[in-house]
């Protein structure tokens, strides 16, 4: 099996140092993936990431405590899997970026309330002048029931013949 | 570059590590020691002279854990 030299990543343990270098191919792992991965450990380690011309991330992890062989080494493989933990955090946010627009979108605009409503432009009444006469109603709009059609109300006449006529009916309908 | 018996450098990679972020960090720790910034092609180089009673290694290493913590939270505080 051969491998491509480039897409090699490499972790080489100095023990006098109490550190660990971890080397990881920039194509593969991306910047925000290797400094994220590199904060995680700032508890734990003095950290210290480089770019160096040949493609490849490196971070140093220089122990705050005396750390054996084994312990550096460890501390090394915690990293290659908080790397590709990044990494893929890393791409799942690239992927769904337009969901996540979108739902942070919509919060934000469902909090800040509905738009105001379109003012009227009620100017022009400032320009008017109102006084106590009447406005022209050329179509009689303005005027009462009685003084358009008068007041008529049926004579004691009429109304008796009404009244004939409707028991003359309701005594046929019997 | 020269520097002073006792003081410690630090290498930082501009394109990983903002010079703002730098600075921050050396203000946070200006309490434990000296440091002087300069430019030196594509990384930042750091100077510190610890203070008294500070080991100068551990001062150089927070300083590289507070220029990450700043480059990755905006770098400014």
């Amino acid at each position: 099996m051969t491998s491509n030299p480039d897409t090699r990543a490499s972790v080489s343990v100095l023990l006098d140092e109490n550190s660990v270098t971890v080397s990881v191919p920039a194509a593969v792992y991306g910047r925000e993936a290797v400094m994220g991965a590199a904060y995680v450990f700032i508890d734990r380690a003095y950290v210290l990431v480089d770019a160096p011309a040949d493609g490849h991330h490196t971070v140093r992890l220089r122990g705050r405590s005396p750390l054996d062989s084994d312990g550096l080494a460890g501390l090394g493989g915690e990293l290659g899997n908080e790397l590709l933990a990044q990494q893929l955090r890393h791409l799942v946010c690239e992927r769904n970026r337009h969901v996540l627009e979108g739902v942070v979108g919509g919060a934000v605009s469902g909090a800040a309330g509905p738009e105001p409503a379109e003012e009227f432009d009620l100017s022009a009444l400032e320009s008017m002048e109102f006084d106590d006469e009447a406005f022209e109603d050329p179509l009689g709009i303005a005027m009462s029931w009685e003084d358009k059609y008068g007041n008529k109300r049926a004579s004691k006449k009429e109304a008796a013949d009404m009244k004939e006529a409707a028991e003359s009916a309701s005594k046929e309908d019997a | 570059m020269t520097t002073a018996p006792g003081s410690q450098v630090l290498r930082l990679n501009a394109s990983l590590y903002p010079r703002e972020s730098v600075e921050s960090a050396t203000n946070t720790l200006s309490d434990f020691g000296t440091f002087s910034i300069e430019n030196d092609g594509d990384y930042i180089t750091v100077s510190v002279q610890a203070g008294d009673d500070v080991d100068p290694v551990e001062l150089v290493g927070e300083l590289a854990n507070f220029a990450l913590a700043n480059t990755l939270g905006g770098g400014s505080n």
